[in-house]
């Protein structure tokens, strides 16, 4: 559970299957499935029940409200730029179901080729001292080609990815895809799922607060990304092979596509605009830009200014005093002078520095 | 989505397997059948899995035609510079093949039709045994539950042609290179014992074995099997 907005989190570690809920045709009770699953039986009248036809649309409602995103942005503002959250002004947050293709299949296949065979060799190189004496040797390891040898490797695994079905570019979110699978930190959508309760897409009967994005890449091509991924993936298999042929068979192929819930929030400070996506589902702050820190510059510059402050009656009686006739006091009394103008000076510009750069996550 | 009770279509009797099967046994009068988009479809079904003789599992066996149109062995295990033309010349090491000529066999392949890690050695090494297996039941009233059938039969021919691949591998030469085209004749289930022996699961009296851990939902069919018994 998040603490900001109350939104339940995926347990890690235990298995994400997408709980799904659909109504006996026997008994009209309802009953829970995971998403995939071909059959099921009724908790209510024991009956063994056939899921035809796939649905492969699906939502996700959003977990966490207006109120709590909110409260996730303020607190994540107090944490990276102490004391804005008070100056800025945050517009209403603005929650998108966001279309995700989430696509598994099982890979088996063989792959053949040749692998490099390198003979080592060690030479002990005598180093030279200045003297032209020796100082003592070092061994250098020479990798010669001396033959190949031929591999037969076998792959056998299941694959799961996630493409981004539409472009989250303008929200300042990478899109995931065959060349990224890294996910996004923070993000409750995994490869594998959420372990989430899942609704069936009816455009009828979405959320009042919904503003659904259309998926921009079709099924065709979300298969095409996977395929490629796939051939990516088991390139990883026999490493360093050459003359390589691989034969690959992709079974069980499955997609879904799943809308799930970002919030966008708007905010100005200082007349400059900023943007920060929140987890509908975790309440997590995914992305965002954050005003640089005015308040650490502004402490910095106080604190400078108080000891500069207080030093200056010290400096002009030692300058009215006469001591600094004495050649050793000077030197010193300068010395000191350009110590502390440097560390000052030092000081201002990290804060200034940071004061002009803003925070991205 | 089209919900419908899911019973068999000879007897009646409820079909029962995991949530993900698409493979179904009655335990009434032993009939195979498969969850399509379109409906159930009955399946030729070998029982050879006596009950109470370990965790009864449902393996494919597909009948088919293949046809090896070109295949590439290489020469020698273990190449060296020394007989080749030049060190790093892709056409010299080239040279060092030679194709075997195409062959076209009808072969019968025998896998597991549940989800396995390392599923095309299982099934090469299996369709090799396949004279090992457990002689096929007379009718019985008695029919065990069969848990995990979770490949279709579509997969299942895909699988085969892996297969083949698999069993070109095994020769004692070595393969560079195969244009293989395989059409299914006929396909059916067989449902084998398996005997769990601490990590390693027997198929039968075969000889070939698999991990548990390799088996992605293993404990769940075990749950079923323990729930059948």
């Amino acid at each position: 559970m998040h603490p900001d907005c109350g939104a339940e989190s995926a347990g890690k570690g235990e298995e994400m299957n997408d709980l799904l809920t659909l109504i006996c045709p026997s008994c009209g009770g309802l009953l829970q499935t995971s998403e995939g699953n071909t059959n099921t039986v009724c908790s209510h009248c024991d009956t063994p029940l056939l899921l035809q036809g796939v649905t492969r649309r699906y939502l996700i409602e959003s977990a966490a409200d207006a109120t709590g995103v909110i409260r996730a942005v303020g607190k994540k503002l107090d944490e990276v730029s102490r004391g804005v959250f008070k100056y800025c002004r945050v517009g209403r947050p603005f929650l998108a179901y966001v279309p995700f293709w989430l696509v598994s299949c099982r890979v088996d296949g063989y792959v053949f080729g040749v692998k490099p065979v390198y003979k080592e060799r060690k030479i002990r190189i005598p180093v030279e001292n200045d003297r032209g004496g020796t100082q003592g040797t070092i061994v250098r390891v020479i990798k010669q080609r001396k033959g190949i040898r031929a591999e037969e490797h076998q792959i056998s695994n299941e694959i799961s990815m996630i493409i981004s079905a539409a472009n989250l570019e303008p929200l300042g979110i990478p899109s995931l895809g065959k060349n990224s699978q890294m996910g996004l930190k923070g993000m409750a959508l995994g490869r594998s799922g959420t372990g989430l309760p899942l609704k069936v897409f009816d455009s009828e009967h979405l959320p009042g607060n919904a503003h659904v994005v259309d998926p921009s890449v079709s099924i065709a091509q979300a298969r095409r990304e996977s395929e490629e991924y796939v051939s990516r993936l088991c390139e990883g298999v026999g490493v360093g092979l050459e003359q390589r042929s691989t034969y690959l068979s992709v079974t069980g192929s499955k997609e879904r596509l799943i809308h799930y819930p970002l919030w966008t929030v708007d905010y100005s400070f200082e007349k400059r605009h900023f943007r920060i996506v929140v987890d509908g589902v975790n309440c997590e702050v995914l992305r965002g830009t954050f005003p640089a820190d005015y308040e650490h510059w502004k402490k910095v510059s106080g604190v400078l200014g108080s000891v500069w402050a207080g030093l200056l009656p010290l400096i002009l009686l030692v300058i009215f005093s006469g001591i600094l006739k004495m050649g050793p006091v000077l030197m010193f009394f300068i010395l000191s002078l350009w110590g502390l103008g440097a560390v000052s000076l030092r000081f201002l510009n990290m804060a200034g520095k940071s004061a002009g750069m803003d925070n991205h996550i | 989505m089209r919900i419908t009770r899911l019973v068999c279509g000879s007897c009646g009797s409820p079909l029962r397997g995991l949530g993900t099967d698409v493979i179904f046994v009655c335990t009434g009068c032993g009939s195979g059948w498969l969850g399509e988009e379109t409906g159930l479809k009955s399946v030729p079904i070998e029982h050879r899995a006596k009950p109470g003789a370990g965790i009864a599992l449902p393996f494919w066996r597909i009948s088919a035609a293949v046809h090896v149109l070109k295949r590439t062995v290489r020469k020698e295990f273990t190449s060296t510079i020394l007989t080749l033309d030049s060190r790093y010349d892709r056409n010299a090491l080239q040279e060092k093949t030679r194709e075997t000529g195409g062959s076209s066999q009808r072969r019968e392949f025998i896998f597991p039709a549940f989800s396995v890690n390392g599923l095309p050695g299982i099934g090469v090494s299996l369709s090799e045994k396949s004279s090992l297996l457990p002689p096929v039941l007379e009718e019985t009233w008695d029919y065990p539950g069969v848990p995990g059938g979770s490949l279709s039969r579509s997969d299942g021919e895909i699988l085969a042609r892996c297969i083949a691949i698999g069993q070109e591998t095994e020769k004692s030469d070595w393969l560079a290179e195969i244009e293989l085209v395989i059409s299914a004749v006929s396909s059916s289930i067989v449902v084998l014992p398996c005997v769990q022996e601490v990590e390693k699961i027997n198929v039968a009296d075969t000889g070939v074995s698999f991990f548990r851990r390799s088996v992605l939902r293993w404990d769940q069919i075990l749950e079923f099997s323990r729930g059948e018994a």
